[in-house]
């Protein structure tokens, strides 16, 4: 028996209201389904990247070696291939290659061997063509070390924070710090507080003042007003 | 009724059914924003660094690319990256997120302000001062934390947090970012 029929036996038995929320029922039923396609294939590295990098530019070889380190952009996670491709642009003088290179040496993974000496330089090529803030983060991580590749080593990280200073107030500070607590040297309050006047940090200036002679107070003061970069 | 039958049939048929294809996953972090922070754009440089502190848009997490960006966002003036490195000193190295938190507030922040009302009114960062606390709820002007911290401070030490707050913000305004 043909479906309509049975529609109009249904009219017949439940009436001209039943049967419109029924076809409701079937708009809102069978026809708001969503059918989902998978996404179409990943060659972005491969199409937007590739060219360009296989061509020698520096920042295409960089994505490429994003890509490969974190297994994006449709190529599956490969260090060595990241590596390669950073190390390219790394010698072309591209400062985030330099420091991806470094950030891999210092965390160690797969088919690369944590290396603390390859890291340092790696890093400091990176800081030494980058900016302030760049040369801070070095003297920070410096500071701190990365155990077990990397230990703490004060006197270079100190030497970081002085190649900032003449930018950072943030460098500034940290110099204060360390002559505050003799991190990397003597300690040496005079200059401390001579670095947290020139970091404009008026908490940690007004906690060594008060342990400083009115005398040497004036020298700090002096010394940061005459400090030049 | 035979003849509308079809109406309904090419109704739900024609009318709903959609086809949705999945995006590719988000690489921003490699492709737009990277381009972004290249140019210069400082917020493009928080983003990234959100990502790699994140471990999103392409990336995995990388607290130290994440350190390096928020700190060249910082440079740069961005009080969102200066809250975020203040949030991610606290607990451990409270004098660093106070002098983070300070800049932000300097900057306009108003998380930077919450985040000070927050380091003086909360025991556990070791230098709880309710007056201090008090005086950045003002700066916040947030009735909330007015009533909760000025119930343990009586009228003079009110009207001081109060005349304090009122001189930060003739010299550092909150502003809208």
């Amino acid at each position: 028996m043909p479906p309509t029929l049975n529609v109009v036996r249904t009219e017949a038995r439940l009436g001209r209201g039943a049967l419109l929320a029924l076809g409701l029922l079937a708009i809102m039923g069978l026809g708001c389904a969503t059918v989902t396609l998978q996404p179409p294939e990943d060659a972005r590295a491969k199409t937007l990247f590739l060219p360009a990098a296989e061509k020698g530019d520096a920042v295409a070889q960089f994505r490429m070696g994003q890509s490969y380190r974190y297994g994006s952009s449709g190529v599956a996670a490969d260090w060595s291939e990241a590596r390669r491709w950073f190390f390219l642009a790394a010698e072309k003088g591209y400062k985030d290659a330099r420091f991806a290179l470094g950030q891999m040496y210092l965390a160690g993974g797969p088919n690369l061997s944590a290396d603390g000496t390859q890291a340092v330089l790696w890093l400091s090529r990176g800081a030494e063509q980058g900016s302030a803030s760049d040369r801070l983060w070095l003297a920070q991580l410096l500071a701190t070390g990365r155990p077990p590749v990397l230990a703490p080593d004060a006197e270079a990280a100190r030497r970081w924070y002085e190649r900032a200073a003449s930018e950072s107030p943030v460098a500034r500070r940290e110099l204060g710090r360390f002559w505050e607590k003799g991190e990397g040297g003597a300690v040496d309050n005079e200059k401390a507080l001579t670095w947290y006047l020139l970091a404009d940090s008026a908490t940690d200036a007004a906690r060594v003042g008060a342990r400083l002679r009115p005398a040497q107070v004036a020298r700090a003061r002096k010394a940061a007003e005459e400090w030049r970069p | 009724m035979r003849r509308r039958l079809p109406v309904f049939l090419l109704l739900s048929l024609t009318g709903c059914v959609s086809v949705r294809q999945l995006p590719l996953p988000n690489n921003d972090a490699i492709g737009g924003t990277y381009e972004r922070a290249r140019a210069g754009d400082r917020a493009a440089v928080r983003q990234l660094a959100d990502a790699n502190a994140r471990g999103s848009n392409g990336l995995k997490a990388n607290d130290l690319e994440a350190q390096r960006l928020y700190l060249q966002a910082t440079e740069a003036g961005d009080p969102a990256a200066m809250v975020a490195l203040a949030r991610e000193k606290l607990g451990k190295d409270n004098d660093d997120a106070e002098y983070w938190f300070v800049r932000a507030a300097r900057a306009g922040s108003r998380s930077g302000v919450d985040g000070l009302r927050g380091l003086y009114g909360d025991f556990r960062y070791g230098r709880q001062s309710l007056p201090l606390a008090l005086k950045w709820a003002y700066v916040l002007n947030s009735r909330y934390w007015i009533d909760a911290h000025a119930k343990n401070l009586g009228p003079e030490q009110q009207a001081e947090a109060r005349r304090q707050a009122d001189d930060w913000l003739s010299r550092y305004p909150l502003k809208t970012y």
